[in-house]
């Protein structure tokens, strides 16, 4: 199970902006249920392919020597699926790479035939030694293999794609809920296992819990929250702003996330995150479900 | 523009970025040990500040306008603040009580002297060099 979502780099603008390809596969592993209960690809990891779009290109641009790494994101805003059959043209630009203070702003979008499906607003990623996380010859090899310009693309067509799901989709399962206030608050447990596959890429020296994860588990704990008052109802991530990740969550670690709605008005849903290892804390949020 | 005048929409984005009571904030608060703030947010604070008034602050401006004339010999050795640093920091971080200057203070542990209005300090001065700056 790899943990790479960039396909193809088509443009690459240096310390600017990179376009590039994630075609969306029926084998994808990352494909969850979304609203209406069709596979899609996880909302999370679109916004984790426009971090990784840029990531190449702070690496390409900084000779190799730095990556960035999950930091404070302002907003993601999602707006649709992207199903099996889809490419996704992701587009990211460099707002600021500031190379003194170790720092790069970064904001981005994914769309399918001109139709968004996710914006990333300002992305401020520290930057850290690239040879801490990675083999520098593989990131060589594989920026040679990502890295083919092409003048124009194609767009394809949006898969019209109405299949109901059949298989089980991937989900980040929460081990055991330590508290569970209706309409208030939910507090759970997981522990990251250290034999999750994802290691293996994220990252190969320096293994690490994803970012992009850890909001997807937060984005499925709050729906399985929410669902209980609101059976009738469809919920739908919409929004996930005020990002801000403290630490590394290691592999073995124990993450007690306490999930607390804050608002319900005008069938929007606004709910808190807050992931703490051993009483610290790891990460920051806030989301938005529309309920239909 | 002076402290008082951008204090309230400083305390407000501390509020945010913290995600604390906006009655536990005042001009003296410590960021780090008086509030919990942690180095990343820091560089969220530091971008809302940007965002909020229109200006430049890199984040390690604070220390570089700490430092002064002094060269880098003459501030620190081996990573701790020398004598001439520690009152080059006294006078420029002058809203800091003394007592919070440690003997043998580490250059990493200067963001702990840091208090609010450090910050409002921070946000006058970059207004002040910006407004010089169009008038130029």
């Amino acid at each position: 199970m790899n943990f790479l979502f960039v396909d193809r780099i088509i443009e690459l603008n240096p310390g600017k902006e990179t376009i590039g390809l994630k075609h969306v596969t029926a084998d994808d592993a990352y494909l969850s249920a979304n609203e209406k209960n069709q596979l899609a690809l996880m909302p999370c990891i679109i916004g984790e392919a426009l971090g990784q779009l840029c990531s190449w290109n702070v690496v390409k641009t900084s000779d190799y020597a730095f990556r960035p790494v999950g930091g404070v994101i302002q907003e993601i805003q999602i707006f649709a699926a992207a199903h099996p059959g889809d490419t996704i043209l992701l587009e990211s630009h460099i707002d600021s790479l500031d190379p003194e203070n170790k720092l790069v702003n970064f904001s981005g979008r994914a769309s399918v035939s001109g139709k968004t499906l996710l914006t990333v607003t300002n992305s401020l990623a520290p930057l850290l030694p690239l040879d801490e996380f990675n083999h520098l010859e593989k990131v060589q090899i594989d920026f040679a293999r990502l890295y083919q310009p092409q003048d124009y693309y194609v767009e394809t067509e949006p898969t019209n794609y109405d299949a109901e799901l059949e298989t089980k989709p991937f989900h980040i399962e929460y081990d055991k809920i330590l508290s569970w206030e209706n309409g208030k608050e939910i507090v759970a447990q997981k522990n990251v296992s250290p034999e999750a596959l994802y290691f293996t890429d994220h990252f190969p020296k320096k293994p690490v819990f994803p970012l992009s994860l850890l909001m997807e588990y937060n984005l499925q704990l709050a729906h399985t929250f929410l669902k209980k008052e609101h059976l009738e109802k469809s919920l739908r991530p919409s929004i996930v702003r005020k990002v801000k990740i403290n630490n590394f969550v290691l592999p073995g670690d124990d993450v007690v996330t306490r999930i607390t709605l804050k608002e319900i008005k005008d069938n929007r849903a606004i709910v808190s995150f807050r992931n703490e290892v051993s009483n610290k804390r790891i990460c920051i949020a806030e989301a938005e479900f529309e309920l239909t | 523009m002076d402290v008082q005048t951008v204090y309230p929409r400083v305390s407000k984005i501390i509020t945010d970025v913290l995600a604390v009571d906006e009655n536990k904030i005042a001009l003296n608060k410590r960021l780090i040990t008086d509030l919990g703030a942690e180095s990343i947010d820091f560089l969220d604070f530091i971008f809302q500040l940007e965002r909020e008034f229109g200006i430049k602050t890199p984040i390690r401006q604070i220390e570089k306008d700490a430092r002064g004339t002094l060269s880098d010999a003459e501030f620190e050795k081996g990573g701790v603040v020398t004598e001439a640093g520690m009152n080059q920091l006294k006078s420029y971080l002058s809203e800091v009580p003394a007592e919070c200057f440690k003997p043998n203070l580490k250059v990493n542990e200067i963001p702990t002297l840091f208090t609010v209005e450090t910050f409002c300090k921070l946000v006058v001065n970059a207004l002040q060099k910006k407004n010089e700056g169009v008038t130029a």
